[in-house]
């Protein structure tokens, strides 16, 4: 099996992993798994598109008009779940609400940009050979861009006040009240950054990966698969989480073709829920 | 300074009363107890008091000041702690993490925080020890110490502690007491103390309520109250 | 002010009947128009939906299990219709049948396969099942057409040759009358009470006696039948099946529509898909937008409207039922016999010997013994942390013992919690645990479910059996109501009567259980004295039929004319047994309650 394989295999498995690091920082202080959280992949590689393939703006401002972009999203994300979250008193409310809020994002990206699909070019159009295969920049920033995001996630949870408080506010929302931690600004942070890491994997990706404005759905899916196999709330299960499929999707596909790569990390998933539900390293926690 | 006092606090949850038209005081510098037994309303008092409660009715006044409507973190920084019901200390953190947690709302005050940290350590000595540890492998004594020193650590100016004996041999708890007539005594902290040991919070406290069924039942002085035979009856009733 | 709900109930039933022959009369206003078959289409599509949604509101509304997969089941009904008639050249009758019977199995092994799943994972586990059903069809070559469909279905007419659209579309607004009958029957009888339960809470169902498990298993078959019937319908309409059916983001124009109407109610499915569906043509001409405003609806749903139209109307003074006059004499139509069968009084019920149960190096329960006797009111006292409640649970088998031995009428009791409760043990927990969305009478019938003798299918056609069961359990319920003094309020929501009448209610729906031994966690707290006496005299009757009530109280007081023997347990060991009176005396009691040390010297 060629290193090419592997090497895909490994961007991916990278996308992926971001996508579900993304969503665990969502998830730590709200216990919410977002369904609208690929829309915010969307929004990363739509902007790209328009940003650099159409307006041809330089790197640096387009970057920044990003992460402006994706903050606003998060804000509007998270008022748009939390809302009747906390105002209805079902426990569904949270599956529909992000369900809905994937919606309407979605069709946002449709109505805007009809018939587009997302690609642009190379940030750094060279690729480096390793072994006779290649590996272009682009992916390996990508491979880079998780490693930090991984990196200064675990940084900022274990090392700062801030983070601590976040992990506290997980663990017992009363104490960490009592103790003068406020919870609701935790939790718009929590949207928000969640929005700018996946936005920013989403810009990056998007010159190699093709993105189509309703494929938040499936990202979105890829994450919390990724997510559920490594175990919920963990970021290094949101690592190993993604690498697994991302690589095994890559070896089925070559070895069988097509879609079976699809078919083997769902059938994965079906097999981590129910032989060993919490993942490979996440806690006997419920979710709402 | 630091006077608490709650107005004809009603609180229902789940359709009950669990405290009802309650009004209880305690001035800058007392040491209060407040009893009564299990479904008293004794731990509903201080969660409201917290602000994890929202009353049905009634008002609750620190330093002069109407809390009711205060968000819950925001009340610690004006100087309400609270050592919850069963200690509540986060396992996965440290020992030192959780003291850090406990100064959240003095988190911009970096130096005066790590002398606070330094303070908590000489009081309790084996927390030093053990401050690199994950707080759930400590011991139930050492739990308790630790939620303690965890409220202190934002400098209350009302400590309300909820049962803090549960549990422990009665050495530590002991030692617990005498730390918290010690503070009482020597810096003039305020406190209002939970207890199910009726005997036991008399002996510390100047003043005591006695709460049944969401309302004052009996108050008054501790010394009066320590030999007086309605405190057994609040607990398990006339004797036929 | 009776009169007005009676009025308006009168006008929601003639406007059904309204809806329904105008559903029927269609077909002769569509000719009017220049495209018949297109509004035909449309009201098609919309029972589908209906149908889909019906089955979906059965499993999460009524059941709260959170299914990602009914876009799934319906694909997979529609495989089933297809192949078994284009392949196999079926019946299509036939096939509409096994399309709902392949649903029904697709639902049972999903359910099988998860069954220590949590309500989170449940969810996860349909989506991800539902993602390889889909890619497994398109795998499926010769057999399912793989990525292009099977095509070529043709409904078939009465008695042969082809169905035209209008006999299709009669056929279609028939089913989905008989699937409402089918749910509404279903819910309103012991299927639907027990459904319910477990949705409010599995713990307190299993303390009744009802099987979790094998209960959740029932309601996702049925879920599951009529969503794969939905399939089959679909695919009949339209002509083939595709993978696409079970894409969810095509489901989740049902959750607008269940939302909408209102979830967990009876008509909430058909009336949210009737106004999605009119959404739907009004904004025919801006294709673009309809995922747009679908899911503003949904989210504006959830913020205003978080129960459904037909909640929000049931929760308000006009819908939610009524207290009824309760006429003189008739409560002695209602006469219960509460006497246990095959018990003598003072027979020893249940044993407890040595139990000890450690939580890791918590020791609740250190080694104690006792005995509970038919015919006695038994209490239970202790300080807080004393160990009486892990006692209890583990006695009722909620937590494995760590040693020790547990008899009931001489020997070992069953190790599963809702077996503990068949055999005759009932408890009641602290935390008021009723049915809150359920009404009064349903509440005490959920109780005697164990008498209902009768099946999924009795329940759906209403056969004689379930009648009788009904009306027998119907009366036996009203006579324990008769009891409490709550005779009267059998339509009213548990949620909102006062707190002691709650108490009251969940004491009566564990005795509707017929127990040998009731349990009873902290019953008196936060009853007026007027309800404490309500209970005290209801406690007494039930001990003077042969039952043994076990009482643990921290209101001693309350005990003290009730209880025949009290054990009093400290730190996990017994301290004290006797009379009330005894007990109450007893030095080392009272140390336990209010502390023995004396620190006064220490603490000067």
């Amino acid at each position: 099996m060629s290193l090419q394989i592997w090497i895909d295999g490994i961007f991916a498995g990278s996308v992926f992993a971001i996508i579900a690091l993304s969503m665990t920082i969502v998830y730590q202080p709200t216990r919410i798994m977002n369904f609208a959280q690929g829309e915010g992949f969307v929004l990363g590689a739509a902007l790209g598109y328009q940003f650099i393939g159409v307006w041809h703006w330089p790197l640096i401002k387009a970057g920044i008009a990003l992460v402006l972009a994706a903050i606003v999203m998060g804000f509007i994300m998270e008022r748009m779940i939390m809302l009747p979250v906390q105002l209805s008193g079902s426990k569904f409310a949270w599956i529909i609400a992000t369900l809905a809020a994937a919606l309407i994002f979605q069709s946002v990206f449709n109505i805007k940009w009809v018939n587009v699909t997302f690609s642009y070019f190379d940030f750094i159009e060279k690729d480096i050979s390793i072994a006779g295969s290649k590996l272009s920049y682009q992916k390996l920033i990508v491979i880079l861009f998780m490693f930090i995001v991984y990196g200064a996630n675990e940084f900022f949870l274990k090392k700062t006040l801030w983070g601590r408080s976040i992990r506290a506010i997980a663990h017992n929302g009363d104490t960490s009240t009592i103790l003068g931690i406020p919870t609701k600004p935790v939790i718009k942070m929590g949207f928000i950054v969640g929005t700018v890491v996946i936005a920013a994997v989403g810009f990056l990706a998007a010159p190699v990966i093709i993105v189509a404005p309703a494929a938040g759905l499936f990202y979105t899916i890829q994450g919390f698969t990724a997510g559920i196999i490594g175990g919920v709330g963990s970021a290094k299960g949101a690592v190993v989480g993604g690498l697994t499929i991302g690589i095994l999707d890559s070896v089925v596909r070559s070895w069988l073709g097509g879609t079976w790569g699809l078919f083997s990390t769902f059938f994965v998933l079906a097999l981590i829920l129910i032989l060993k539900p919490n993942g490979f390293f996440g806690k006997r926690v419920e979710g709402r | 300074m630091s006077d608490l006092r709650i107005e004809g606090l009603t609180i229902t949850y789940g359709g009950a009363k669990a405290l009802d038209n309650l009004s209880i005081e305690v001035k800058t510098g007392e040491f209060v107890a407040l009893l009564g037994a299990n479904g008293a309303g004794k731990t509903t008092t201080l969660r409201a008091t917290s602000g994890l409660m929202r009353p049905a009715a009634g008002k609750i006044f620190f330093d002069g000041v109407e809390i009711t409507k205060v968000p819950g973190h925001k009340r610690t920084a004006l100087g309400i702690g609270h050592v919850p019901e069963g200690r509540q200390i986060f396992p996965d953190h440290t020992v030192e993490e959780n003291l850090q947690l406990g100064t959240f709302v003095r988190r911009k005050h970096r130096a005066e925080t790590t002398q606070s940290l330094e303070d908590m350590y000489g009081l309790f000595p084996r927390l030093k020890e053990r401050h690199k540890q994950a707080a759930g492998t400590l011991s139930g004594g050492e739990a308790q110490m630790l939620a303690v020193a965890r409220a202190l650590m934002s400098r209350p100016k009302i400590l309300m502690l909820d049962e803090p004996s549960l549990g422990l041999a009665p050495q530590l708890v002991l030692e617990m007491f005498k730390y918290l007539k010690r503070l009482h005594a020597e810096q003039g902290l305020t406190i209002l103390l939970v207890e199910q040991q009726a005997r036991l919070a008399l002996q510390l406290a100047e003043r005591a309520y006695i709460l049944e069924r969401g309302a004052v039942k009996i108050e008054g002085k501790s010394k009066d109250l320590i030999n007086d035979p309605r405190v057994a009856e609040a607990y398990l009733g006339t004797a036929s | 002010m009776i009169s007005t709900y009676k009025g308006l109930n009168r006008l929601l039933m003639a406007g059904t009947v309204l809806g329904v022959a105008l559903l029927y009369a269609f077909p002769l206003l569509a000719k009017t128009t220049e495209n018949p078959t297109f509004y035909l289409q449309i009201v098609s599509v919309a029972c589908f939906s209906a149908i889909l949604t019906i089955s979906l509101n059965i499993c999460m509304g009524y059941g709260g299990l959170l299914s990602l997969m009914h876009t799934g089941i319906q694909m997979m009904g529609g495989y089933a219709l297809g192949i078994l008639m284009v392949k196999k050249g079926w019946n299509g009758w036939l096939a509409l049948v096994m399309s709902s019977f392949v649903g029904s199995i697709f639902a049972i092994l999903v359910i099988l396969l998860s069954l220590r799943a949590t309500y989170l994972y449940f969810g996860m586990i349909t989506l991800a099942i539902n993602l390889i059903a889909m890619e497994t069809v398109r795998q499926g070559g010769e057999l399912t057409g793989g990525y292009n469909g099977l095509f070529g279905i043709m409904a078939p007419g009465i008695p042969d040759g082809i169905m035209s659209a209008n006999t299709l579309y009669v056929t279609v607004i028939t089913i989905l009358i008989i699937m409402y009958v089918v749910q509404r029957n279903l819910i309103l009888s012991g299927f639907g009470r027990n459904t319910m339960a477990l949705r409010e809470s599995a713990e307190t169902a299993t303390a009744l006696g009802i099987s979790p498990n094998m209960h959740r298993l029932k309601v996702f078959a049925v879920s599951g039948a009529i969503a794969g019937l939905a399939g089959g319908l679909l695919s009949m309409q339209m002509g083939y099946a595709i993978a696409e059916i079970g894409d969810m983001g095509n489901g989740l124009i049902f959750f607008v529509g269940l939302f909408l109407g209102g979830v967990g109610t009876l008509a909430g499915p058909i009336l949210g898909v009737a106004l999605v569906a009119v959404i739907d043509f009004s904004i025919r001409g801006t294709a673009q937008y309809r995922t747009l405003i679908l899911g503003a609806i949904l989210l504006g749903t959830m913020i205003i409207l978080p129960r459904g139209i037909v909640g929000t109307y049931r929760a308000s003074r006009y819908g939610s039922p009524r207290s009824r006059e309760v006429m003189p004499g008739e409560a002695d139509d209602y006469h219960l016999d509460i006497a246990v069968k095959n018990v003598t009084k003072g027979e020893v019920l249940l044993e407890a010997t040595d139990v000890v149960k450690h939580f890791g190096g918590v020791h609740a329960v250190d080694g104690i013994s006792v005995q509970f006797k038919a015919g006695e009111v038994h209490g239970i006292i202790g300080p807080n942390g004393s160990g009486k409640s892990t006692l209890i649970s583990a006695l009722t088998r909620y937590h494995e013992l760590t040693s020790g031995s547990v008899k009931f009428l001489g020997t070992e009791a069953d190790k599963k919690p809702y077996k503990v409760a068949r055999n005759g043990i009932t408890r009641v927990f602290q935390i008021p645990h009723l049915f809150e969305r359920v009404s009064v009478l349903d509440n005490v019938l959920t109780g005697m479910y164990r008498r209902d003798n009768y099946n999924v299918f009795d329940a759906i056609f209403r056969t004689p059996r379930y009648r009788k069961a009904n009306s027998r359990s119907v009366a036996e319920a009203k006579a324990l109501l008769s009891l409490a003094g709550m005779l009267g309020m059998e339509e009213l929501a548990a949620g909102s009567i006062s707190h002691g009448q709650k108490r009251l209610l969940e004491v009566i729906r564990a005795v509707a259980t017929e127990p040998k031994i009731l349990i009873l966690d902290e019953p008196a707290t936060g009853l007026t004295q007027d309800e404490m006496h309500s209970l005290t005299s209801l406690i007494r009757t039930l001990a003077a039929g042969g039952m043994c009530v076990v009482l643990i109280e921290h209101n001693v007081a309350f005990l003290m004319d009730l209880a025949d023997i009290v054990t009093v347990i400290q730190s996990g060991k017994v301290i004290a047994e006797g009379t009330p009176q005894a007990v109450q005396k007893d030095e080392r009691v009272l140390e336990a309650y209010l502390g023995n040390t004396d620190f006064s010297k220490e603490l000067a």
